[in-house]
C-alpha cells in the first residue's frame, strides 16, 4: 500500500500520473505530512541530479501560505470562457433577429396600406372626369402714344435716323442714355 | 504529446478554476505541487535558502491575489514562474537599496542578481552539509543496479518520458515506472538521514 502511493509520488514529479489521480494524491499529501516530506525529498534528489544546489523546505512552508490565503478577502469574478462569450453573442444575435421579425410582422399590414394608398388615390383620380384645361393667354397691352412720345420721336429722328421709340417710353429713354455716351 | 494535454497542465487548469470559484484549498494543492521548484528558482536569484523561502511565500501570495486575472493564455506554471522571478528581482533591488545609498532601477535587477557580493550566502556549515548531500546522492546512484540507474538517468538527465524510456530500454512502461521508483527509494534512504540531521 505504501509502495503503491510512494510510486505515485514518483510518477507525480515526473508528470506521469493521470490528473485525476494526481488530484487524489495531492489531497493525500495534504493529510499526510510524511508523504509531503517524501515528495520534497524526491524533488530535492531530482534537483541535485540535475546539478542544482539542494534546498530544504521548512515543514510549515505550505501551511504558512495557506494561513495567509485564508486571511485574504478576494472575490474572483467568474471566468468568462470563450464558449460562454460565443453563446452570449449567438443569443444576442438571435434576440435581435427575433425582434426585427416581430417588428416586421406587426408593421407589414401598415406598410402594405401605405404602399396601396398611392394606387388607390391614382385609381380614384383616374376615374374622375378630366377638368377642362384653362388656357391662360398673355395679353399685351399697348399704351397709346402720348404727345411726349411724338416729341421724343421727332427729336431722335432728327439726331439719328436708325433710332425709334416703339411704344414704351422707358426703352426710348435707355437708348437715349446709351446714345448720349 | 501536446504540451497542453500533459496531465500536469490539466491538473493545474482544474485547480486554477477551483480557486477562481472560491475554493482556497485548491490553491494549497498548487503550492504543494510547485513549492520545491519555486524555492529552487527563487534561490538562484536570492542565493540564501532561508530568504528564498520568504520570497517564494510572497510570490505564492501574489499569485493568489492575481489569480482572478489569470485567463490561461499561458500555462499556469509559466505564469507562476514569472511572478516568482519578478518577486525575487524586486527583493534583490530593495535589498541593494537597503545596503547602498545609490538608487537601483528595477531593470537593473539582473545586474544586482549577478553582483558578486550577493552570491554564495550559504554559511560554511551549510555548504559542507550540501556537499555531503550531493556526495551521498552521487554515491547512491553509482551503487544502483544498472537497469535502475539507466532508467533514472534517462529520466533526470535526458528528460525522457516513461514511454520513451520504455522504447529505449526495450521494456514495458510499467517496468520503467517501477525501476525509477525503486531508484528514487534507494537514493532517498541515503538522503533522509542527512536531512534529519539539519
Amino acid at each position: 500500500m505504501h509502495d503503491e502511493i510512494n510510486q505515485k509520488v514518483s510518477q507525480f514529479i515526473d508528470d506521469e500520473l493521470p490528473h485525476h489521480e494526481a488530484l487524489q494524491l495531492l489531497t493525500e499529501i495534504k493529510k499526510q505530512p510524511e508523504l509531503d516530506a517524501r515528495l520534497q525529498r524526491y524533488e530535492m534528489a531530482s534537483a541535485i541530479l540535475k546539478n542544482h544546489s539542494p534546498n530544504s523546505i521548512s515543514n510549515d512552508f505550505a501551511s504558512k501560505i495557506s494561513q495567509a490565503v485564508e486571511q485574504e478577502v478576494i472575490y474572483f469574478l467568474p471566468k468568462k470562457t470563450t464558449k460562454s462569450i460565443y453563446l452570449k453573442s449567438a443569443l444576442a444575435v438571435a434576440a435581435g433577429v427575433a425582434g426585427v421579425a416581430v417588428l416586421v410582422t406587426n408593421n407589414v399590414p401598415k406598410l402594405m396600406d401605405i404602399q396601396q394608398e398611392p394606387y388607390v388615390i391614382a385609381e380614384n383620380v383616374a376615374n374622375q372626369p378630366i377638368p377642362p384645361v384653362r388656357k391662360e393667354s398673355v395679353k399685351v397691352i399697348y399704351s397709346k402714344p402720348t404727345a411726349i412720345d411724338h416729341r421724343f420721336n421727332s427729336y431722335l429722328q432728327a439726331h439719328r435716323g436708325n433710332l425709334y421709340t416703339i411704344d414704351s417710353g422707358a426703352q426710348t429713354y435707355a437708348k437715349l442714355v446709351g446714345y448720349g455716351q | 504529446m501536446k504540451a497542453q494535454n500533459r496531465p500536469s497542465e490539466l491538473l493545474d487548469q482544474e485547480l486554477v478554476q477551483k480557486v477562481q470559484q472560491g475554493d482556497k484549498s485548491a490553491f494549497d494543492h498548487l503550492v504543494r505541487k510547485y513549492q520545491s521548484k519555486i524555492i529552487m528558482l527563487v534561490n538562484r536569484y536570492v542565493k540564501d535558502p532561508s530568504e528564498a523561502q520568504d520570497v517564494a511565500q510572497e510570490a505564492f501570495i501574489k499569485a493568489y491575489r492575481a489569480l482572478g486575472n489569470f485567463r490561461g493564455d499561458s500555462a499556469f506554471y509559466t505564469w507562476l514562474y514569472r511572478i516568482a522571478i519578478n518577486t525575487a528581482k524586486n527583493y534583490l533591488v530593495s535589498k541593494a537599496r537597503r545596503h547602498s545609498e545609490f538608487e537601483v532601477d528595477v531593470t537593473e535587477a539582473e545586474q544586482v542578481y549577478n553582483a558578486p557580493q550577493l552570491k554564495g550566502l550559504d554559511t560554511p556549515d551549510q555548504e559542507l552539509h550540501n556537499d555531503e548531500i550531493v556526495k551521498a546522492i552521487a554515491s547512491a546512484l553509482e551503487k544502483l543496479p544498472e537497469d535502475m540507474r539507466n532508467a533514472i538517468m534517462l529520466r533526470e538527465f535526458e528528460g525522457m518520458s516513461y514511454d520513451e524510456i520504455a522504447l529505449t530500454m526495450d521494456c514495458p512502461v510499467g517496468t520503467v515506472r517501477s525501476r525509477i521508483f525503486r531508484a528514487r527509494e534507494a537514493i532517498d534512504k541515503k538522503l533522509q538521514p542527512l536531512l534529519d540531521k539539519r
